[in-house]
């Protein structure tokens, strides 16, 4: 399995050109981020890196799930997790984004205990700081993280744009590519993700 | 060296003049005297006549070590060429077609003639013949595109010129898309399926060898009309995958058919066309055989166009800036590469507007399946 220990890094994270929606936020209320994480080990923002994150407080008394999720568009700031970094994050509900994540669907005793093997379009992701993600991952099938803390919900799993069928007009792709199949096991794979929060408040 | 070291006496000279003038006093001969007194010692230095002096010369002891940062950091960054694409000249494959909008258009084809005569006896009535329906194709065209964006701090930025090559990069992946697509039409699963279920006239499994061209150019021979009637058809392009370009010119260089062990003279003749885009694996490589839609008015695929895009177009989204002087003033347009007034983007897009016959299970891509001939290369 690949564990990526940094962010969705490189030129094709973006799978939308709308909706574009950026916000102003400092670096020490994204999370999971360096040390805001169970791991307290999470990698860092930097230029060119594309994190799906929620901003916020990350306790359920500071209002957890109920964060504003979004992908880091772009970073200014020195590194190395300081607190007052500026950080530009599309908020934009429908922004479709390839990031990384994790097959693990839920925890019991604090550990993983079911996997996501068959994943299908539209499934949703959350933004889970759980220690049993990579460094350099922030997404998982599970509604709660590992201590039973109700994790934000990031999206839903959508096609990246050369994932759909595209025959009809004589493309490559009689059918979709999407993947719908993970292993049994803990594991980690690319897929793309459509931001959207419709779930929030029924959590 | 003496020089700087004579300018430096002038300087310290000329300063203790003018420190001893600001406070209204003429500076002491002493003072002088000395300046030039050690302007001398280190001249004598630098010339090599001081008698009793040092037994070297002053020299220059200061190397590009002893420059950190002004001459020591060595700053060289440039863009080097990038690759060089291979092209498919897919040209001679497809009959283009020009559509006036993006709705589907029809074309119809009369593929038979009419019935043969028949004798007829004294006094006989002549029995009435049939005219063959005709064959209804219909295509459109759709929108290909992609779209690019751009911070504007990336580009300011981009002193090399990284992206200064990205319109004709644009162009360039508009042409290869379109040969992909082109190749598809007949590499597609659902076109061979119509070649291979059509018979031995119109599919094999050997690999390019001089016999297997030959097999090739009689099928065609035999191609016949919807009636069943001889049609004129005769092999013009082999379209090969890359593995074979050797191959193909082999044979048409041959002198003789090497797989009959005879000295017959090579009657072969064809003009190869390598498709980068085919799959296949060594040694069961692909490949088709293709003849002249201009020659035989049988056309085996056609591309159809939108008139007036004749080919790729890059578009740029208008920048919604102008700089103004005062609040309410006229404004004036400002460089595009101030992008979008919400964020600073520059954003481009690479539009070509095509489309292809697609007949689905048992046709495929294939406008006339009489104007094909397919191998998978498997067999030696």
């Amino acid at each position: 399995m690949t564990m990526p220990t940094t962010f969705q890094e490189g030129t094709n994270w973006q799978q939308s050109s709308e909706p574009f929606l950026a916000v102003d936020v400092q670096e020490q209320d994204c999370w999971p981020v360096d040390t805001r994480s169970e791991s307290g080990a999470k990698d860092q923002l930097a230029p060119g890196l594309h994190p799906v994150v929620a901003i916020g407080g990350v306790t359920a008394a500071d209002g957890r799930p109920l964060n504003k999720v979004g992908v880091v568009v772009s970073y200014a700031g020195a590194g190395g997790g300081v607190a007052t970094d500026r950080v530009e994050i599309n908020i934009a509900e429908g922004t479709i984004v390839r990031q990384w994540v994790s097959n693990i669907k839920t925890y019991a005793g604090e550990a993983p205990a079911t996997f996501e093997s068959t994943p299908v379009l539209g499934q949703p992701v959350y933004v889970d700081d759980s220690a049993d993600l990579s460094a350099g991952v922030t997404l998982s099938f599970s509604a709660l993280n590992h201590a039973g803390t109700k994790n934000p919900m990031a999206g839903v799993l959508w096609y990246c744009q050369d994932e759909i069928a595209d025959g009809l007009a004589g493309g490559g792709r009689a059918t979709s590519t999407f993947d719908l199949a993970l292993p049994e096991t803990i594991y980690e794979q690319e897929y793309c993700i459509m931001l959207c929060q419709t779930a929030q408040e029924v959590l | 060296m003496r020089r700087l070291v004579a300018m430096m006496k002038d300087i310290r000279k000329d300063g203790l003049t003018r420190a001893y003038l600001a406070r209204n006093e003429t500076v002491p001969q002493e003072r002088l005297a000395e300046v030039d007194s050690k302007f001398k010692f280190l001249d004598d230095n630098l010339n090599g006549v001081m008698a009793d002096g040092a037994s070297e010369r002053f020299m220059e002891v200061m190397t590009s070590a002893d420059f950190t940062y002004a001459i020591q950091e060595f700053v060289q960054r440039k863009a080097l060429p990038g690759y060089q694409r291979k092209v498919f000249n897919f040209e001679p494959l497809v009959k283009p077609d020009t559509l006036p909008n993006y709705l589907p258009v029809t074309r119809y084809q009369n593929r038979a003639g009419v019935d043969d005569l028949e004798y007829v006896g004294e006094k006989a009535q002549a029995r009435p013949g049939s005219v063959d329906d005709a064959t209804k194709r219909q295509y459109q065209v759709y929108r290909w595109e992609k779209q690019y964006e751009f911070s504007h701090e990336a580009l300011v930025n981009d002193d090399l010129g990284y992206f200064e090559d990205l319109a004709s990069k644009m162009g360039e992946a508009a042409r290869r898309t379109l040969e992909k697509f082109v190749s598809r039409m007949y590499t597609n699963a659902v076109s061979i399926a119509a070649l291979v279920v059509a018979g031995a006239l119109y599919a094999q499994n050997g690999r390019l060898t001089t016999a297997r061209v030959s097999e090739c150019r009689m099928a065609f021979n035999q191609r016949t009309d919807a009636r069943g009637e001889a049609i004129n058809a005769s092999l013009a392009y082999i379209v090969h995958h890359s593995g074979l370009k050797d191959t193909a010119l082999q044979i048409l260089e041959s002198t003789q058919v090497a797989e009959l062990a005879t000295n017959a003279k090579n009657i072969v003749s064809f003009t190869p066309i390598e498709d980068p885009y085919i799959a296949g694996a060594a040694p069961n490589l692909p490949w088709y055989g293709f003849l002249d839609y201009n020659a035989a008015g049988i056309v085996p695929f056609v591309l159809a166009r939108r008139q007036g895009v004749p080919g790729p177009l890059i578009l740029r989204r208008k920048s919604d800036i102008e700089s103004v002087t005062s609040l309410l003033g006229a404004g004036a347009a400002v460089d595009p590469i101030w992008g979008d007034f919400a964020s600073g983007n520059i954003v481009l897009k690479v539009v070509d507007v095509w489309g292809t016959y697609i007949g689905g299970a048992g046709i495929g891509n294939l406008f006339d399946i009489r104007g094909a001939y397919y191998s998978t290369g498997t067999a030696p």
